[in-house]
């Protein structure tokens, strides 16, 4: 009997194993949209504001631009900007299975996030600014602003630490480390969050 | 695995019961992480709240009718009870019952073993009731807008963000699993009317409600410390009265049509008619209903003299009349079966109509109906429509969310009933619009005739409150009943492919779909074979 290459060839192949639906990363995409969604609604009733202050002739910030210093607001862009850089350090890193490196990039990522944490305080105190006074409507609105995105940025740093313990028990490797390429999101995400309120407030003031 | 997975050691130990340990057992309601539960959670507890709100309702309508000697509220306390009764509407029973039926049904219609994070979904329901009684607390002690105490303000104003803070998380949770837990073969365009309906709800919800969070933070910031931006308590209500208007309150509306066109084919019993376009005209409709930007806060001119406002205003009548159209067409495709569910869903799709009507005449400039009773009207018209849709898809669902089917003669009274008295209320509303009654309650009395159209609202208001409470009575009654078919009406789509009430993990074997109508092919080739 002659045996053909189809006879052991199966005429259907093996269905593929469906891929693992990605929770982790639709639900961080979904709040990430929530937390933009908040920006722009604050956002928007600030320059409505600010517009409104200046379309009357008056001055946004009273006593000029100088009372919200830039250096501090640039040195934490710059504080961030480098966490974005070991955060993307610690995904590469676990991608190749590479956990020392995994735990350098998220060590130095927290390491950051206290240093911005600890210049947000220094910055706010240079300010000496109260809800209060001429400068209570500019108070409310960058208060509400600033401290938005670091309440982001906390929730962020929390995010990591729960992935990150998770990564240390072994939960995470290159086949699978959705966990924390979602926290690795939601990071990015508040550090492009604070790029916006550098450009838009402490920049353009 | 991720954290947020279901323990499998909580499915295993509820596998003795089929959808796990009685729901009475406090301590399993309070840790459940099983979708139907929180979802019926859901449900019941906006039931609760929409009872509250249509009473408070009914005592800003007997304010209307105060004569001089007789004065129910002080002036502050109108406020109170209006920001009570209008946003209370939306976060006390629309968001949180229409998130509650989706939690239930959406998994079950893409196929789905559970809900995306069902802790969160648990958290969800757990922070919105903790911040529901915070709310209603924030008012009774005098807080709230209009209110004079100003710490109760600062609770009130807290629980609102926790409201919504909390719906969203719910939001998220149906999102995801609409996305992401789709079965084999279920794509987007095959996933049924009711969970696209929550697709662009849910997207919609996801990207206008943070924008009242952001609202509410600024309001407490400047309450708290300074009260320069909007005073003590008197602008807040004004400060989020877009929630409740146009074209805003289009949001809570959108699942209606999805509810309405889940059901229409199955009792015709025939295929959905242009389905493409049914969805797109829910998509246009959800884009609509897109109104954080038609806000007080940014909108430095009056809202009404804005092109883009009135064009939505009168587009958005467009959506929900093709959407009545093609159920209109399907019916006449095919052969009627008039139960209690559609009756209850078609009296939902008029009340919108009607609602979306009244909102295209509200935007018309010249007739200076802004600022008028006929907002009030219309905002009941769109909410009369929710009511409905949640009765009928609770009706419709009965066997999946409780385990049995619902008293058919009372959902055919019901529908109409609530739609009667919901007319009752919004139209002399909206006649009194027209006779510039305005959209506050008068300090005084009034003159007939807008005294008298007073009155029929109340009374109709008063309907309203009946007929919700006979349905509520009705969900209660017989339950423990375990002769449930698994398919009583011969549905469509994979929610009836399973058991009543679905097992834990909602289905034997995941479902494999090739077809947007999986059970109406088998049905079709079995009765072409019989």
């Amino acid at each position: 009997m002659t045996a053909f290459v189809t006879d052991i060839i199966p005429a259907d192949p093996p269905e593929a194993p469906r891929a693992r639906p990605r929770m982790v990363l639709l639900g961080t995409g979904f709040t990430i949209a929530g937390f933009a969604a908040l920006f722009v609604g604050l956002f928007a009733v600030y320059f409505t504001m600010r517009s409104s202050y200046i379309a009357a002739g008056d001055e946004w910030i009273p006593g000029g631009a100088g009372t919200i210093p830039l250096t501090p607001a640039s040195m934490m862009f710059i504080t961030l900007a480098m966490s974005s850089i070991t955060m993307h350090w610690a995904i590469w890193a676990i991608g190749h299975d590479d956990r020392l490196n995994t735990w350098l990039g998220l060590g130095l990522t927290a390491m950051l996030a206290a240093a911005f944490l600890n210049q947000a305080a220094f910055l706010y105190d240079q300010m000496g600014w109260e809800i209060a006074g001429d400068l209570a409507v500019q108070s409310i609105l960058i208060y509400a602003i600033s401290g938005l995105q670091i309440l982001m940025l906390v929730g962020a740093i929390v995010f990591l630490a729960l992935m990150a313990f998770r990564a240390m028990a072994g939960g995470y490797s290159s086949r699978d480390s959705e966990g924390l390429v979602a926290a690795s999101m939601f990071w990015h995400a508040s550090v492009a969050a604070y790029a916006v309120v550098w450009t838009a407030i402490y920049q353009i003031k | 695995m991720t954290i947020t997975e279901t323990a499998p050691e909580a499915e295993a130990s509820d596998a003795g019961h089929p959808e796990g340990r009685a729901d009475g057992d406090l301590a399993t309601l309070v840790t459940t992480g099983d979708h139907k539960r929180i979802g019926r959670l859901f449900l019941g507890t906006s039931l609760l709240g929409l009872i509250t709100v249509v009473v408070a309702g009914l005592i800003l309508d007997l304010e209307r009718l105060s004569t001089d000697s007789f004065e129910l509220l002080t002036s502050g306390s109108v406020v109170q009870v209006t920001a009570l009764h209008e946003l209370g509407l939306v976060l006390l029973f629309a968001l949180p019952a229409l998130i509650g039926l989706a939690m239930v049904i959406v998994p079950l219609q893409v196929g789905a073993s559970t809900l995306a994070f069902p802790r969160a979904a648990a958290l969800s329901f757990w922070g919105w009731l903790l911040g529901a009684a915070l709310w209603v607390a924030g008012l009774l002690v005098g807080g709230g807008p209009g209110g004079t105490d100003l710490q109760g303000t600062d609770l009130w104003l807290l629980a609102t963000g926790m409201l919504i803070v909390s719906l969203l998380l719910g939001t998220v949770c149906v999102l995801t699993t609409i996305f992401g837990l789709r079965t084999t073969g279920m794509t987007l365009r095959r996933i049924p009317a009711f969970s696209f309906s929550m697709l662009v709800a849910g997207s919609v919800w996801l990207i206008t409600l943070p924008v009242a969070v952001a609202n509410l933070l600024i309001i407490y910031l400047d309450h708290r410390h300074a009260q320069v931006m909007w005073g003590a308590n008197e602008a807040i209500l004004s400060q989020l009265s877009w929630l409740t208007g146009q074209p805003q309150i289009y949001a809570i509306a959108i699942p209606v049509l999805g509810i309405a066109a889940d059901q229409i084919p199955v009792f015709a019993g025939v295929r959905q008619r242009f389905t493409g376009v049914l969805m797109a005209a829910i998509g246009i409709f959800g884009f609509l209903a897109i109104g954080a930007w038609a806000q007080a806060a940014i909108q430095p001119t009056d809202i009404f003299d804005e092109p883009l406002f009135v064009a939505v205003g009168v587009l958005a009548v467009l959506p929900v009349l093709m959407v009545l159209a093609l159920g209109g067409e399907t019916i006449r495709a095919g052969k009627l079966r008039p139960s209690g569910s559609l009756i209850t869903a078609l009296c939902a799709g008029l009340a919108l109509l009607a609602a979306t009507a009244a909102g295209a005449v509200h935007v018309i400039e010249p007739l200076e109906l802004a600022g008028t009773s006929w907002h009030t009207g219309q905002m009941n018209l769109t909410v009369l429509a929710v009511i409905l849709g949640v009765l009928s898809g609770s009706w419709y669902w009965a066997p999946k969310l409780f385990g049995r089917t619902l008293d058919d003669v009372a959902g055919k009274l019901i529908g109409p009933l609530l739609l009667l008295g919901g007319l009752l209320l919004a139209v002399p509303l909206l006649v009194a619009g027209i006779l510039d009654q305005p959209v506050t309650v008068p300090p005084g009395p009034v003159d007939d005739p807008v005294g008298a159209l007073n009155g029929a609202a109340f009374a109709g208001r008063a309907l309203v409150l009946l007929a919700v409470i006979g349905a509520a009575a009705t969900l209660l009654r017989g339950r423990g009943r375990t002769d449930t078919p698994d398919d009583p009406w011969g549905g469509h789509t994979l929610e009836w492919a399973t058991t009543s009430p679905p097992p834990v993990g909602n289905f034997a074997e995941a479902p494999v779909v090739t077809d947007d109508r999986p059970l109406f092919t088998e049905t079709a080739e079995e009765d072409a074979s019989a």
